[in-house]
């Protein structure tokens, strides 16, 4: 049951941990790039923590009432609208990210991309964190000895958080364009992965049609293998995606690589950097 | 400023007509296809799946009832699937799978995957 704990919360904590060092590295670019720090203030991850976990734990308590909603999709349609949610405000969060340099401008956004950035987060905890709670709930409501279990829990959410802090070393280690290529890439990977989730979600609860497996490459990489199971939780990896999922990928992919801070971070970066 | 409103109004109408038509259409097709619907029933009791093989048509979506008689949850995962749902104690759910061509699809209870396996062979 050990081992069982760790992959389980691992996984749930891996997820939401890179969106926060995705986001947190954007902020580091921010304040970098503007010489100001525009975003100083950590409260807001303090805050998306707090509500996400809050909802994550009022989500457990009504886990069952949620699951036989709309004839026993209820949870589909809870994690798809989620997913969908979150989709757009990675997007909208792309399209608000200051490219200007005015102190006015940077003002302006910076309440929008702050709400964008909670409720993300929010959501990614939410997600993960509801499962963590049925999953360590249910082992502890039958009275087992709880001991290992909760040590695999601690030692699975150590992996997972070490890996975020990886991430966000591994983004801000670079070059100050690199790092923005590299966040704006992962930016899009990760938006097109949240709206390919919510239509896998919808086909499960057969609210969208079929559509054929677009390809299979699990005989590349395996969904099961760690590498895959780090790129599941990474870009959304997956080994026989449909063509509905794959094309929906490609939109959220679309909508990042045309938002203008993408078009800065692929541009002439010396010669834009003077003008931010 | 009215003539612009009709104009606009002219111009909106053509694409929503098409947009309600398509949803319509779309909502008849899912109820008839709800209608043909095959229903296989999937039982968890002490972390074992009942039937561990379940045997479907191939090129059919099926709609597989899972009851859950464990005190504790559980989580049905598929890799093959792609399918992953938790079901809570003492309940039941409801998951939507395929149409599957000719093959095994093994699936697992996440939450405990020693003893939670099962295969989906269509055939």
């Amino acid at each position: 049951m050990f081992l069982n704990a760790v992959v389980l919360v691992l996984q749930e904590i891996l997820e939401a941990a890179l969106i926060l060092s995705l986001l947190l590295a954007f902020v580091r670019y921010l304040n970098l790039a503007s010489g100001e720090r525009v975003l100083s203030r950590r409260n807001w991850v303090v805050t998306s923590i707090i509500a996400g976990v809050f909802l994550a734990w009022i989500f457990s308590n009504n886990f069952s009432r949620i699951s036989n909603s709309f004839d026993y999709v209820g949870l589909e349609i809870t994690n798809a609208s989620i997913h969908s949610a979150s989709c757009f405000l990675l997007v909208l969060f792309a399209w608000l990210f200051p490219v200007k340099r005015s102190v006015a401008h940077l003002n302006h956004r910076s309440l929008g991309l702050i709400f964008c950035m909670v409720v993300v987060v929010t959501l990614a905890i939410l997600r993960e964190g509801s499962e963590i709670m049925q999953f360590g709930g249910g082992i502890l409501g039958q009275g087992q000895a709880g001991l290992p279990i909760f040590y695999g829990g601690v030692v699975g959410a150590g992996i997972g958080v070490s890996t975020g802090v990886l991430l966000y070393y591994a983004l801000t280690g670079l070059s100050i364009e690199n790092s923005l290529k590299a966040c704006v890439l992962l930016l899009s990977l990760t938006a097109g992965n949240m709206a390919s989730q919510a239509i896998l979600l919808l086909n499960q609860a057969d609210w969208l049609p079929f559509t054929p497996t677009a390809w299979d490459s699990s005989g590349l990489l395996s969904e099961s293998s760690v590498l895959g199971q780090l790129a599941y939780a990474l870009i959304g990896y997956e080994a026989t995606p449909s063509i509905m999922q794959v094309s929906a990928y490609l939109l959220g992919l679309f909508f990042v690589i045309i938002s203008p801070i993408s078009r800065l971070a692929w541009s002439t970066w010396h010669d834009e950097a003077s003008q931010i | 400023m009215s003539e612009s409103a009709m104009l606009s109004m002219t111009k909106n109408t053509g694409p929503m007509l098409i947009v309600l038509s398509l949803l319509i259409a779309l909502s008849f097709v899912t109820e008839l296809a709800k209608a043909e619907t095959l229903e296989v029933e999937l039982r968890i009791r002490d972390h074992l799946f009942f039937p561990s093989t379940l045997i479907i048509p191939a090129n059919q979506k099926v709609k597989i009832r899972v009851i859950n008689e464990d005190p504790t949850p559980e989580e049905f995962e598929s890799f093959e699937l792609n399918r992953e749902k938790v079901i809570a104690a003492h309940s039941q759910t409801v998951i939507f799978i395929g149409p599957l061509e000719v093959g095994e699809y093994p699936f697992f209870g996440e939450f405990y995957p020693k003893t939670a396996q099962g295969v989906v062979v269509a055939k």
